[in-house]
Parts: structure tokens; C-alpha cells; sequence
């Protein structure tokens, strides 16, 4: 490959560049207001925000490699009722666009006047490692305390929903800050930003191929590895033998948007006598029942959709590899199904269509 | 300080207060603009939550009116929302939050000037609390 | 204390008084599922008092007793959880006709992801390190339901504290009267200290996160997980308010919100959620430490939310759980009372 792109340069920080960028724009009227993240007081914890104030923009933390909430959940809950009137410039990770992408398709958010910001993401730290004193050192260690969802994540090139992309993982160390410039819209909006220079660059695929090769690795190694198919039911039952049902992993994720969950329902209660008839035919019986249940309903609910954005681990009190498990099943389905989640807001949603000759490998 | 007009949510009663607050109204009472009404069926209709809400969401007071006790419309109601309306004053004291911001009052449909009174007297207090810091705090 | 309790739970279940008993059992991976057993062969696994609570017991026991059972239940539990049942009873999500709960001193239980990391670790009464911060300060520790297995005062013993309980130990010929006053006298004491501590602890917490700063710093990390109200057993509401369509706001709410600050927190009803989830379930929380077990942010709410209670009960002079006859404080009223809070 030896195409060129077009880039914006700076010699200043990823942070700097940003904030001062997105100050600008707030100041000269480009966009209303800035969706990023920010410190809460309380030290290690933070919170996605929307900024109006251009004084405020210093608090934002540009790609700060944490997820708090999962970005599409928190743009959903704005935009579920009606698009934003006026311009907001959002900073997401690509497993956001894709999530926010799919919820635009199930008429849970829109992408209207959404001016996207993304990176070429290296991967966040467990919110649980930075709880500690120590964070300073898993945070200068990113890379080697990332989610195991970030370690296998091959979608770490934001799709084409993103305005601008941030170089931020990239193979070679590289200092200041490449960002390159993908939509018209993007290009008229550097237009305005005298401060960076215009540059042609690789483009951001070319200079992440080893990243994205040791991502391929690890997802291979997850998919052989977890869980162990041959174990079966005995393995599942013992994977999920510690959930204590407080259903984080349902509430973290951008995906599970009803408002009322199916295992919520009063269907879930049970007859004294159902249960009692089942103690009675295997001599006891696990109360509430439908923890297995949950998760593979869930699971199925979610796998064609899943972006693999490993919330759903980050939350879980008792540390079950809730992504893992769903990252596995979310491939094999997309993949028989041949979708791509997120890819493309016109794509249909898989569940939401058919074909007539399709899936004959597993009808007779 | 000086140009601070409090903003306060009025829960009130359809039966009573309401009434009284349209009493006052076609009565040409004068009272401060700064109460906003919000109708609701009965005193208790009113969850604490609701409450919590207009407060977290930067009104400077809510007021909750509903039918003296024992002229309640559906007869118990007023009787159960005093209840609640204690409990949620002593959470929100328990957590160190002003519940001096928040009041119950008994207004019947024939007290126009009571409920002139009542907004006057809020309206004042609320003023000379200042406001609401919900109003400005960017982390909540 | 679990060889006792499950002697107990096999004579019950073999006399036929008893149909089925509801009890923690061994499962993989230190786990500790709740189950139901009608066959005494079963029993083999039970673990009466786990070291650490996966479950609270109630929401167990609501899972599927919200209609009357058929035949009597037993069901072994912690005080906590015996009380969060009394108060499902009265919520009606659990029909306590035919259920008979057994509690016992509760030793306390290890904070779950402790446990976790580590589970060599048993809770010791007299080690508060070993126990949650709840249990530390937990002043109903004992003499909970219908009978209560006494560990102190040299007793080893299943005390009748109701006339459900006394008619099981009837039923099994258990005739037991034993001198109870170092057990009384053991109890008073700890709950003594207990209470000492309480105070101090509630004070403290109130001083560190009183008013609109210190709510917004402790709450700082909430991910909005919901998981502590999840695992409520109080919190029952099958849809909850902060999650109610109509509460959606538009987009341009948010911004007007941001605009009129500078700059504002997204997923927003933190502060709300917390707040009105406090004003909805404080008169009936128990205390017993699940939600801050589940809390993936490490947020003291357990001990937040016991604070508050401690405020909300005190206006009605009511107890959580403890006396099943006297009604939920929202669900009765008097003509006469509270006139501090109208006017």
C-alpha cells in the first residue's frame, strides 16, 4: 500500500491538541457543545460529560483509557427522544460508534448532528485497577493492564462514521499528534483551525498492522480457548456459579436498551409448586433459578449485535469473563449470519430480516 | 445574589389547592411569579422522587399543597402523603441536603389569600437561602 | 454451627413436618447457591452459614413463594435476610404462611469480593476485620424469625421465638429449656458495642459526605450498574422509576442543562436514582450489606443508605423486620401526628 491521506499535525500532546481544538470550535460557534470525558473528584473515577462552557474544556480528558459508562449508552440516553438541534462533537472509541451505530438502528439514539471524534484505540484499563492507590502505575503501564476485550478487539480503527480519527495506537512510538481528516465535514472544520498544519500521512491501517496482527492472535487463542466447548454444561454452570443476579452486566451494556428486561418480567416468579416439583425430582434445586438462563438469553438477544466492548466484564462484582464468553458466541453468530455490527447504519439489523435461501446448512 | 428570582415547583392538589390558587388568581391577589404549578390528582400522588427530582434539577424549593386533613377528596390521601413527605425529609436531612427547601402545606379551595400567604412566606424563605447549588453543580 | 443446623434440617424434613428446607449448599468454585431440598440425601451439601452472602436470602425465598406454599417451608437464614422476608411479607412478595425461618448468632459475612480474591477467609465475630462494614456495625444479629440457633452463653441450642417455631420443636420432641441468660447477657453486650460503633460510623460517614459536594464525591463512581438495587431484596419493583419512558429527556434538555452550568455529567440521574431509591426503600432496609457487596465501584451505599435509615425509621419509631404485625409506616397513618412537617 503506499496511498496517502490527509492529516492534521501538531507537535502538542494528544490531550493539548484536542482540548485546544475542541475549545476552538466551542469558541467560534463550529459546535454547541463537547461529549468527553472527565475527572470526577474523586481521584481514579470519571464520568462522560457534555461541555458547553469553552473554559470547561480543560477538564475534558481526550481518549483518557477508561469507560466509565459505554459511550453509545450515555448518547443513547440523550438522544432516544430526538436528535441534537445543534452540532456536538463527541469523543468515542470505535466499539462506541459501532454500539451507537446499532442502537441508531433500533431507534434508540441518533447520530444526527453528531460530529464524531475517534482514535486508533489502544485498549482501556478495568475501572477496578484504578480503584486502588497504585493507579499512577497502571496507568503509566497502560498497555499492559487493557480489558481482555481491548486485547482481542480487532475492530480498533474507528468505521467511517468517525469525522476524525486520532492516531493513538500505532506500531512505532510517535510523538505530537496525527489526526486524520475522513469526511468532507472534517476537512471544512480543519479549514477553520489555523493552528494545526495540513500534512498527507500512511494512513492509520498501514501504521497499526502489527498491532492489529497480536490482536488477531489473541482473538484465535479466545476462541479456541473459552469456554472450553468439550466441558459443556458442567463448565457453563461452574463459569456463571458465582452471579449473584445483580444484572450490571445487562444494565453496562449499550446493546441491552429495553426497558424492561424479559428476566425482569413477573414471568421469571415462580410457583412454589414448580420449584417444589423440581426439588422434588432432583432432590434440591438452585433458587432463584434462571441464572444460566439469563445469560444465554441475553446472549442470544445480544450476540448479533455485540461490539465487544468487554463492559459487561468491567462491571461484574464477582468477576465472571461475561465478555470473553459473549465475544466468542458474538463472533461465530455474526459471522453465520454475515454481519458486521455498526459497520453501517442502512445495514438491517440480522434479526430484523431474512432471505429466502440462506442458512441451509443447518435447516433439513 | 441581588437578581436571584427563586424558582419553585408547586406540587398542588386538583380539589383544594389548585382551587385556592385559582382563587387567588380571579381574586386579583398579588403574589411573586415565582411559583410554578404543577396539577396533580391528590397530595399523594406526589413520590418522593418527584420531588427529588424538581430539587436535583435546580428548583430552589418545591412546595407540595394538597386538602387540610380531613377533607381530603379521596379521603386519606393527604393523611398518607404527610407520611411520605417525612420520610423524604429525613432523608434528605440525613444526607446533609437543605429540606428546609421543601414544604407541605394545607390549602383548601376557599384560601386564596392563605395560598397568597404561603407563596409569599416560600418565596421569601427561598430567597434569602439563595440558590440552589444543584443548579450550578456539573457532576451530579 | 452448620452440622448443628443441618442435624436440625434433617429431622425436620424426616418427620414430615417439614416438607422442603431452603439453605445454602456447596457449589463450585466457592459458591454457595441458594437451594431448595426436599430429600434428605441432598442436605449432604448444605452449608447452613456460608462464610459470605452471593444472595440475600429474601430475594431468594421471593423468587418463588410470593403465592402460599403447599406442605411447610423451612428456610435457614441469616437475621438480615430473615428480616428483609418480614418485610417482603408485608410488601406482599412473599406469602409467609407455612414458611418457618430459622436464623441463628450470625457470625457476619465477608465482604464478597474479598472472598473472592481469597477464599481461606471465614468471618470471626470477634474479628470485625474479617467481616463486612455493615456486620461490624450490625446491632440485630441475633433472634431473628421463627427460632434462632444460640452459638454464645455456653448454649448450643434452637430457641422457639414465635409460636410457629415453638409448635417445629414440639413436633420434633425437642424440650429442651435451657438457661438462656449468658446468652441474653452476651447479646446485649455486643449490641451495646455494636451500637457504639454504629453511631460513631454514621456520624463519620455524614461528616465526610454530608451536602450536595460530599453526595456528589461519594457517588462519583456510581457507573449507574444499578447493581445495588438489583440485588435489594427491598428493592422488588419489577420496573423501577429511573428507568420509567417518561423520565427520558429530550436532547435538548441536556444541552440547556449543560448550557446552564458550563458543563454536565452524562447519565445523569445519579444523584436521583440513589436519592429516591433511599425515599422508597430506607423504612424497610435491613441493613444487611448486599448492595455494597455488589457495588463494582467500591461506593460505601450500604452504609449511606443504613444512615439514612436510621433517620427515616426513627420518625415512626419502627423497626424493619422485626415484629410482622406491626404495618409498613406508608401504609397506615395517624390523624394525629407529624405536624412538625406541614403546616
Amino acid at each position: 500500500m503506499n496511498t496517502k491521506t490527509s492529516v492534521l499535525v501538531s507537535e502538542s500532546s494528544i490531550g493539548d491538541t484536542l482540548r485546544d481544538l475542541l475549545g476552538k470550535l466551542l469558541e467560534n460557534g463550529e459546535i454547541d457543545s463537547v461529549f468527553a470525558l472527565r475527572e470526577t473528584r474523586q481521584k481514579g473515577r470519571y464520568c462522560y460529560s457534555l461541555i458547553t462552557d469553552p473554559t470547561l474544556i480543560r477538564e475534558a480528558l481526550p481518549f483518557h483509557p477508561v469507560m466509565p459508562v459505554q459511550g453509545a449508552r450515555a448518547l443513547s440516553e440523550m438522544t432516544i427522544t430526538e436528535p441534537f438541534g445543534r452540532p456536538v462533537a463527541a469523543l468515542l472509541r470505535p466499539c462506541e460508534i459501532r454500539a451507537f451505530v446499532e442502537n441508531v438502528k433500533q431507534s434508540q439514539g441518533s447520530l444526527e448532528n453528531i460530529f464524531i471524534i475517534s482514535c486508533t484505540c489502544p485498549g482501556v484499563i478495568p475501572a477496578s485497577k484504578l480503584l486502588g492507590e497504585d493507579r499512577e502505575d497502571v496507568l503509566a503501564n497502560h498497555g499492559g493492564n487493557i480489558r481482555n476485550a481491548c486485547r482481542t478487539c480487532t475492530g480498533f480503527i474507528p468505521g467511517p462514521q468517525a469525522d476524525m480519527t486520532v492516531l493513538l495506537a500505532s506500531d512505532e512510538p510517535h510523538d505530537g499528534t496525527v489526526i486524520y481528516l475522513n469526511t468532507d465535514r472534517a476537512v471544512e472544520i480543519a479549514g477553520k483551525l489555523d493552528s494545526l498544519s495540513r500534512e498527507t500521512g500512511k494512513p492509520a491501517a498501514e501504521l497499526t498492522s502489527g498491532i492489529s496482527e497480536a490482536r488477531e492472535k489473541s482473538l484465535k487463542d479466545l476462541m479456541r480457548d473459552i469456554p472450553a466447548p468439550a466441558d459443556g454444561l458442567q463448565s457453563l454452570v461452574s463459569l456463571f456459579a458465582a452471579c449473584i443476579g445483580c444484572r450490571g452486566c445487562r444494565e453496562a451494556c449499550p446493546l441491552c436498551s429495553c426497558v424492561l428486561c424479559d428476566y425482569e418480567t413477573a414471568r421469571t416468579l415462580h410457583s412454589p409448586e414448580l420449584v417444589r416439583s423440581e426439588a422434588k425430582r432432583k432432590g434440591s434445586v438452585r433458587v432463584p433459578a434462571g441464572t444460566l438462563q439469563f445469560q444465554l438469553g441475553r446472549l442470544m438477544h445480544i450476540s448479533p449485535s455485540c461490539t465487544a466492548c468487554g463492559q459487561c466484564s468491567d462491571v461484574c462484582p464477582v468477576d465472571i469473563p461475561v465478555s470473553d464468553i459473549f465475544i466468542r458466541a458474538a463472533n461465530l453468530v455474526q459471522e453465520s449470519l454475515d454481519y458486521a455490527p455498526g459497520r453501517d447504519t442502512d445495514d438491517t439489523p440480522p434479526m430484523a430480516t431474512y432471505l429466502e435461501k440462506e442458512l441451509l446448512d443447518i435447516t433439513d | 445574589m441581588e437578581d436571584f428570582e427563586p424558582r419553585i415547583i408547586g406540587f398542588l392538589c386538583n380539589w383544594c389547592s389548585y382551587a385556592g390558587a385559582d382563587l387567588a388568581g380571579t381574586s386579583r391577589l398579588k403574589m411573586p411569579p415565582n411559583l410554578v404549578p404543577i396539577k396533580v390528582m391528590c397530595s399523594s400522588r406526589v413520590d418522593p422522587e418527584m420531588v427529588t427530582d424538581a430539587f436535583l434539577r435546580g428548583a430552589d424549593g418545591v412546595l407540595i399543597a394538597g386538602c387540610h386533613p380531613g377533607d381530603c377528596h379521596y379521603d386519606k390521601g393527604n393523611y398518607y402523603a404527610r407520611r411520605r413527605f417525612a420520610v423524604l425529609k429525613k432523608v434528605v436531612e440525613s444526607l446533609g441536603l437543605e429540606a428546609d427547601r421543601l414544604r407541605l402545606s394545607w390549602i383548601s379551595a376557599s384560601e386564596g389569600a392563605r395560598f397568597q400567604q404561603v407563596v409569599e412566606e416560600f418565596t421569601e424563605k427561598i430567597r434569602k437561602m439563595g440558590p440552589n447549588p444543584t443548579g450550578k453543580e456539573t457532576l451530579l | 454451627m452448620n452440622s448443628i443446623i443441618v442435624d436440625f434440617l434433617e429431622k425436620a424434613l424426616v418427620s414430615d413436618y417439614v416438607s422442603s428446607v431452603l439453605v445454602p449448599s456447596g457449589g463450585p468454585d466457592n459458591t454457595f447457591p441458594w437451594t431448595l431440598i426436599s430429600d434428605v440425601s441432598a442436605l449432604a451439601m448444605a452449608e447452613p452459614v456460608p462464610p459470605v452472602m452471593y444472595v440475600q436470602g429474601a430475594k431468594a425465598l421471593a423468587s418463588f413463594t410470593q403465592s402460599m406454599t403447599e406442605g411447610k417451608l423451612l428456610a435457614v437464614m441469616r437475621p438480615c435476610e430473615a428480616r428483609a422476608a418480614v418485610e417482603l411479607s408485608k410488601l406482599e412478595q412473599i406469602d409467609l404462611d407455612n414458611i418457618i425461618l430459622l436464623t441463628m448468632d450470625c457470625p457476619g459475612a465477608v465482604p464478597l469480593k474479598e472472598y473472592r480474591r481469597d477464599a481461606g477467609i471465614q468471618p470471626d465475630i470477634s474479628i470485625p476485620e474479617t467481616i463486612r462494614p455493615l456486620c461490624r456495625q450490625c446491632t440485630e444479629f441475633t433472634s431473628a424469625g421463627d427460632l434462632c440457633l444460640a452459638m454464645h452463653g455456653g448454649l448450643r441450642e434452637v430457641l422457639p421465638l414465635t409460636p410457629a417455631g415453638q409448635e417445629l420443636l414440639d413436633s420434633l420432641g425437642m424440650k429442651a429449656e435451657p438457661d438462656t441468660s449468658a446468652w441474653i447477657e452476651w447479646a446485649s453486650s455486643l449490641k451495646a458495642e455494636r451500637e457504639a460503633v454504629s453511631t460513631e460510623n454514621r456520624k463519620s460517614l455524614k461528616k465526610a459526605y454530608s451536602g450536595l459536594e460530599g453526595l456528589v464525591e461519594v457517588f462519583s463512581g456510581c457507573i449507574s450498574c444499578r447493581s445495588c438495587r438489583t440485588v435489594c431484596p427491598i428493592c422488588y419493583c419489577r420496573l423501577c422509576f429511573i428507568d420509567m419512558k417518561d423520565r427520558r429527556c429530550p436532547a435538548s434538555a441536556h444541552l440547556e442543562n449543560s448550557r446552564s452550568s458550563g458543563a454536565a455529567r452524562v447519565m445523569s440521574g445519579t444523584l436521583l436514582f440513589h436519592i429516591g431509591r433511599m425515599a422508597h426503600m430506607s423504612l424497610s432496609c435491613v441493613s444487611c450489606g448486599m448492595c455494597e457487596d455488589a457495588c463494582p465501584s467500591d461506593i460505601p451505599v450500604g452504609r449511606l443508605v443504613s444512615m439514612v435509615s436510621a433517620g427515616t425509621t426513627a420518625v415512626f419509631n419502627y423497626s424493619a423486620g422485626s415484629d410482622p404485625e406491626d404495618p409498613l409506616p406508608l401504609n397506615t397513618f395517624r390523624l394525629e401526628e407529624l405536624h412538625e412537617y406541614e403546616d
